[in-house]
């Protein structure tokens, strides 16, 4: 495996062997292995570079007091679907960057004390029936994730006594998601003054009222909970005792703080494709886009002061990723129709045979759930494929050259039968402006204060390739 | 079942499990014990000959007059790999 991390031990889960001395020529093969090696050779900060593959094993800290760091080189797969309890146990000092990890069985955490927790970050956890799993203080914890994407990750543990207390997340992404904490009936939570910090995170498609487990966020009058500059989407939803608040009933929860900070949090419109696992996009985005070295960067860009009721000039996009399955409007399992278009036998997409001049994708109706405005069409056609176009003619078209030339074209509307509205063209990647004869375009010199940009509930777009220059469009 | 109170004043209950105990402040003093003692650590070989597997490790507070408290934790592996399939932990109140 070619490493790009350096660290004190490695694990490849292909090529490696728990006989073998852990180093990069010769890395173990399982993350276990490489913690019994830290930790018997001693306290200290070490770190275990993870090679790309999936891995299963629980993960246990021996100790609590070593500083151990494990970090992904690669796309790491935690599949903790048959770890028989937590998917972690203890790991006070722990912190775990860059997995994937998903389906876990039980909970993500256990420990033999409050204090024992993982901290991760960069992460990608999906599928999590619980946060914790432990003592009588049901959710206590000490930590501080950030940068991380919590997918269809809940709190349902329930015991004595309910605390929510002492932990942090930054920079973080909760889709479907609660944070952790949940009580029964309506009664509140405590963080017996030691509060909770959430900041800069997004929360899109909470469970909703009436849903087990509930939260995003109450506590009750006597504790602490710091709340700032976080994003909530429409389908966002808090809870403060046993009421519940979403849409501008949220956005006056956070304006009329009591015993609580919180500061500057928005309320958006905005939806998005949340089955992005298969497509990484949002992940991809995260962790790759030049200029962005964080989530926090990323959140600035929706910002525009205290509890505003504007989504900013930037809306949170809907997402789609390059998986053919039901989803994605873009691809057939999704409802899309693909003419002429086949992936690239060198990645990415290209016209399926080179006697045919055009090719085209018409992507199923997109249903947004409410009328909304499209400020942009963002497009990002990539190949895996190292020093291919993402888009590209047929090998054999005697137009075979690059660019191939491309167009996009997109029709709305407020009733779901779009079929006798005409499509009109936009360009990609600029604000999706509407002119005084109602034809749209893509408009570099666009400002907002012309306020003619589209709305619609329902969205179908419409991207043709050409093989040469002579099309109409 | 009986019932202990720790120096830190709270009360450990012997008849509940170790994540059971109703009074927090348990684990405070289990916390303690931990820090301010060194653990003797038990070892079986493994998969590889250079790297033990830890099957137990044990802290013992013996600075109280009336009582020793020991906390233990129990590792159990699948097979001779390293994967800590379940732990168990343990607290014990020892007369003097």
């Amino acid at each position: 495996m070619a490493w790009t991390l350096s660290g004190d031990y490695y694990v490849d889960a292909v090529a490696g062997d728990d006989g073998n001395a852990g180093t990069s020529t010769a890395p173990f093969k399982t993350i276990p292995a490489a913690v019994a090696a830290a930790e018997a050779a001693g306290s200290g900060y070490q770190d275990i570079i993870v090679g790309a593959g999936t891995y299963t094993d629980r993960l246990v800290a021996g100790t609590t007091t070593d500083y151990l760091c494990l970090k992904a080189d690669g796309e790491v797969i935690f599949d903790a679907s048959s770890t028989g309890d937590s998917a972690f146990y203890n790991g006070q000092y722990w912190r775990v960057e860059g997995f994937k990890i998903v389906d876990v069985e039980a909970a993500l955490q256990k420990s033999s004390n409050d204090a024992y927790r993982v901290n991760f970050h960069k992460c990608y956890i999906k599928n999590c029936p619980d946060w914790y799993i432990d003592i009588t203080m049901v959710e206590v914890s000490r930590y501080h994730d950030t940068d991380c994407i919590f997918e269809n990750c809940r709190s349902t543990n329930t015991g004595t006594s309910h605390y929510a207390r002492q932990w942090s997340f930054t920079n973080c992404f909760f889709i479907g998601s609660t944070l952790p904490g949940y009580s029964p009936a309506g009664s509140s939570l405590s963080t017996n003054t030691r509060p909770h910090y959430v900041d800069s995170c997004l929360f899109h498609n909470t469970p909703g009222t009436g849903a087990s487990g509930v939260v995003n966020y109450y506590q009750n009058t006597t504790s602490t909970m710091i709340f700032n500059n976080n994003v909530f989407t429409n389908t966002g939803v808090a809870r403060y005792s046993s009421t519940y608040y979403s849409g501008s009933a949220l956005l006056e929860f956070f304006e009329n703080s009591t015993s609580t900070v919180r500061k500057n949090n928005t309320v958006v419109s905005a939806s998005f494709n949340t089955d992005i696992s298969g497509s990484n996009m949002m992940s991809d985005a995260m962790f790759t886009l030049p200029g962005i070295t964080s989530n926090r960067d990323f959140f600035r860009e929706y910002r525009l002061g205290d509890n505003t009721r504007f989504a900013g000039t930037n809306n949170m996009a809907t997402a789609y990723g390059y998986e053919n399955i039901a989803s994605n409007p873009f691809h057939t399992a999704g409802g899309a129709t693909w003419t002429n278009i086949t992936a690239s036998d060198v990645g990415g997409l290209q016209i399926s045979a080179s006697t045919e001049p055009t090719g085209t994708i018409e992507s199923a109706v997109i249903d947004q759930g409410s009328v909304k405005v499209i400020r942009q069409i963002k497009t990002s056609f990539t190949s895996t494929v190292l020093g291919a176009t993402g888009i590209s003619a047929h090998t054999a078209s005697v137009d075979n050259q690059f660019p191939t030339r491309q167009t996009f074209e997109m029709r709305f509307g407020n009733a779901a039968d779009l079929s006798s509205t005409a499509y009109q063209i936009f360009d990609t990647n600029s604000p999706t402006y509407v002119d005084l004869n109602g034809s749209g375009s893509g408009d570099i010199t666009f400002h907002t204060s012309s306020f003619n940009l589209p709305s619609a509930r329902y969205l179908q777009l419409k991207f043709t390739l050409r093989t040469n220059m002579t099309g109409s469009a | 079942m009986a019932t202990y109170t720790l120096p830190n004043g709270s009360t450990w209950n012997t008849g509940l499990d170790y994540f059971k105990q109703t009074d927090e402040n348990v684990y405070q003093f289990i916390k303690e014990v931990e820090t301010a003692n060194t653990p003797v650590k038990t070892f079986v070989s493994g998969a590889n000959a250079n790297i033990p597997r830890m099957t137990q490790q044990q802290w013992t507070e013996s600075s109280y007059d009336n009582y020793n408290y020991i906390r233990g934790t129990v590792y159990t592996y699948d097979g001779n790999t390293y994967t800590r399939k379940h732990v168990t932990e343990t607290f014990e109140i020892q007369s003097k």
